[in-house]
């Protein structure tokens, strides 16, 4: 018959079945605690072991041992036992069989209660509670989880050992917004993080890459490598964004555009495309990537209103539609330089004579303008835009009456506004006007500029500071320039 | 260091140049910790680390070196990790084996508390075994990036010298810092 629900006395009903004491890892009920409900027949009140066993073993189809884990871990509860066995939810507890597992997790963590250990075994291998056979490479890899886990609980004061040098070059490694937060932890740390020194390590640990696109090619210089990819055929790229790893092209004749991921070329569909749009690629905060397109009036296009445009492309959904444009600003520069931070785009603009970074941010949609640090740079200037560490921006700007240079770095704050500090001013005799308008990366003390110039049919070359390469059989020339920076 | 031999008549002989390099490449090398546990590593992993490596260019380099500062279990953890990069893949060239030892990589730092990769650390430093040391660092700054200064002071166990005006307006020049 049976009886349910009904709590008993474990160690009760394990005595009556000739059997062992649970052990201490589960708490006792003590027999005042015992709540029998719905019993017909007094006479047995606590089945012998067996009875329930063959229960759950006939009723859920599971072998003798599982059947016992789950009414020992249910403290005898056949109901609840029978539940989670059909269900294969785990018990609050682990059976004995697994105490060497506990003792090897508490080790583990440090010297951490048996409360814990047991959490940690049911986060990371459920399984293992069922397991009795569990082999010793098992048992480590759950030890092993568990003490990773347990990084966040021990401090070691052993940081405290580490030679200056040493904390240093883990700080060089964080992300600008974590240095911003950590001026805090002591004033020692604030002056590191402010020196020019510390500033231009973390120079040196960053990333480059050139593009440069010419006829149907396009070229990519990765700390001195070159690797083409050429589309073949008549097409002629106009113009070219990249952003984290992906690549948009524009193409004219035909007039189409595409994105390359690595070695994977997609053509995005799009008919009227005017020789008058521009292109954007980011994405938003969901890193779902989207183009955007857009134009001052397509006025090759058959339209009944040359008004300015603006559409997004959402490469998830591959569909276009409408997006607000401002159109009260205009490129600097043709084609314009767009640079990509943090799935946004920026790229230096004008308005009534003034200058400054218009942005436009991929998961609010819209343009937004940000303020350049030129208050006291007058006169005639080539200003360059490019990427600082992938999270701000650097500004290079170069004045044409003493050809000097001076270099800004920008970080991107919350509420999309740039705060800009000035790294340095490369002054010097052998300064040349920056034309064609270069790319450029920052490194440890030198800038690294890089621009196409036209030389004779069949070469090209890379300069770097003294040093010349040729490339044969390339129908165009790439300078790059080291410039020695004075610091100021 | 063997150089190319010359046979007979003058030319290299490239067979005997490959069993010297295949002899080179099979020298191994005993390294013994600071608390008397030894390892027999091949002389290719041995010179992942740079004061072993200028020990065997300047033929400074017995049988058995001492590794003073290094315990028995960092040591072997270290040497697990030259092991596995000793033949480190070409970043452009091969992108599979790359994205196999970063997975391998990330498996292995994984296992180890933070104590552990401190003392990581310091013995890849003393070692100067740079791709270690790069990657200890990094996996720490991973760690730290997104905690408080608070924890941060704990961590490094760092005194707060900054008078509560001092530090209020820090904290307000760096808001942007702590959201998000």
């Amino acid at each position: 018959m049976r009886q349910s629900p009904m709590e008993v006395d474990p160690a009760e009903s394990l005595k009556e079945a000739g059997e062992e004491q649970i052990p201490e890892a589960l708490p006792l009920m003590a027999s005042s605690q015992v709540q029998i409900q719905n019993i017909q027949e007094s006479t047995n009140i606590w089945p012998r072991k067996d009875t329930w066993v063959n229960r759950i073993c006939y009723e859920t189809k599971v072998s003798r041992e599982e059947a016992l884990f789950y009414l020992e871990g249910f403290k005898w509860n056949l109901d609840a036992a029978m539940e989670a066995c059909h269900s294969k939810t785990l018990p609050e507890q682990p059976s004995q069989l697994n105490n060497k597992l506990i003792s090897s997790l508490c080790n583990a963590a440090g010297g951490e209660t048996r409360e814990k250990a047991i959490a940690c075994l049911k986060l990371f291998n459920s399984d293992s509670l069922r397991n009795q056979q569990m082999g010793d490479e098992q048992m480590d890899n759950i030890v092993d989880k568990t003490r990773a886990a347990n990084r966040d609980k021990s401090l070691p004061k052993l940081a405290a050992n580490l030679p200056y040098d040493l904390v240093e070059e883990i700080l060089l490694k964080l992300p600008v917004k974590s240095l911003a937060r950590f001026n805090l932890t002591c004033k020692e740390w604030g002056s590191l993080f402010s020196g020019h020194r510390f500033i231009y390590k973390q120079l040196v640990n960053s990333q480059y890459q050139f593009l440069h696109s010419r006829k149907s090619e396009i070229w990519v210089v990765k700390s001195g490598a070159f690797q083409i990819r050429d589309f073949g055929s008549d097409e002629v790229i106009k113009s070219m964004v990249q952003c984290e790893g992906l690549i948009l092209c524009s193409t004219i004749s035909p007039r189409r555009i595409v994105v390359l991921n690595g070695s994977q070329t997609r053509w995005i569909d799009k008919e009227n495309l005017s020789v008058y749009d521009f292109f954007c690629l980011g994405h938003d905060s969901k890193n779902e990537y989207k183009v955007l397109r857009f134009n001052f009036g397509a006025y090759d296009c058959d339209c009944e209103s040359y008004a300015a445009v603006a559409e997004i492309f959402h490469m998830t959904t591959n569909s276009w539609r409408l997006s607000d444009i401002q159109d009260n600003w205009e490129f600097t520069r043709q084609p314009p330089m767009i640079v990509s931070v943090g799935g946004n785009s920026y790229w230096i603009a004008s308005s009534d004579g003034k200058l400054f970074v218009q942005s436009y941010n991929f998961s609010t949609e819209e343009f937004k303008p940000l303020k350049l640090p030129l208050q006291q740079v007058k006169g005639t200037k080539t200003l360059v835009l490019s990427s600082f560490r992938r999270e701000g921006l650097s500004l290079l700007c170069q004045r044409h009456q003493d050809l000097s240079i001076d270099v800004w770095n920008g970080i991107i704050v919350q509420d999309r506004s740039i705060v800009w500090g000035k790294q340095f001013v490369v002054t010097g005799h052998n300064q040349q006007i920056l034309y064609p308008v270069p790319s450029f990366f920052i490194t440890e003390k030198k800038i690294v500029m890089f621009c196409e110039e036209l030389v004779e049919e069949g070469t090209a070359h890379i300069k770097v500071i003294n040093r010349k390469e040729v490339l044969s059989g390339r129908k165009r020339g790439i300078i790059a320039w080291q410039v020695k920076v004075s610091v100021g | 260091m063997s150089s190319s031999k010359k046979s007979s008549d003058g030319k290299s002989s490239e067979i005997e140049e490959a069993v010297a390099s295949l002899t080179m490449s099979s020298n191994k090398i005993l390294l013994t910790s600071s608390d008397g546990e030894s390892f027999e590593i091949d002389e290719a992993v041995a010179r992942k680390f740079q004061i072993i490596a200028n020990m065997i260019e300047d033929d400074c380099a017995g049988k058995a070196i001492p590794i003073d500062n290094v315990t028995g279990d960092i040591l072997s953890k270290i040497i697990e990790y030259a092991k596995k990069h000793v033949d480190e893949p070409d970043e452009d060239e091969d992108e599979e084996a790359k994205k196999k030892l970063d997975s391998w990589d990330a498996k292995f730092v994984e296992k180890l508390d933070l104590e552990t990769i401190f003392k990581i650390i310091l013995a890849a430093n003393y070692l100067n075994f740079e791709g270690l040391l790069g990657f200890a660092s990094q996996t720490v700054a991973d760690y730290i990036k997104d905690k408080t200064p608070e924890e941060v002071r704990e961590i490094f166990n760092i005194e707060n010298d900054f008078t509560p005006e001092e530090e209020e307006a820090i904290r307000k020049e760096n808001a942007w810092t702590f959201n998000g």
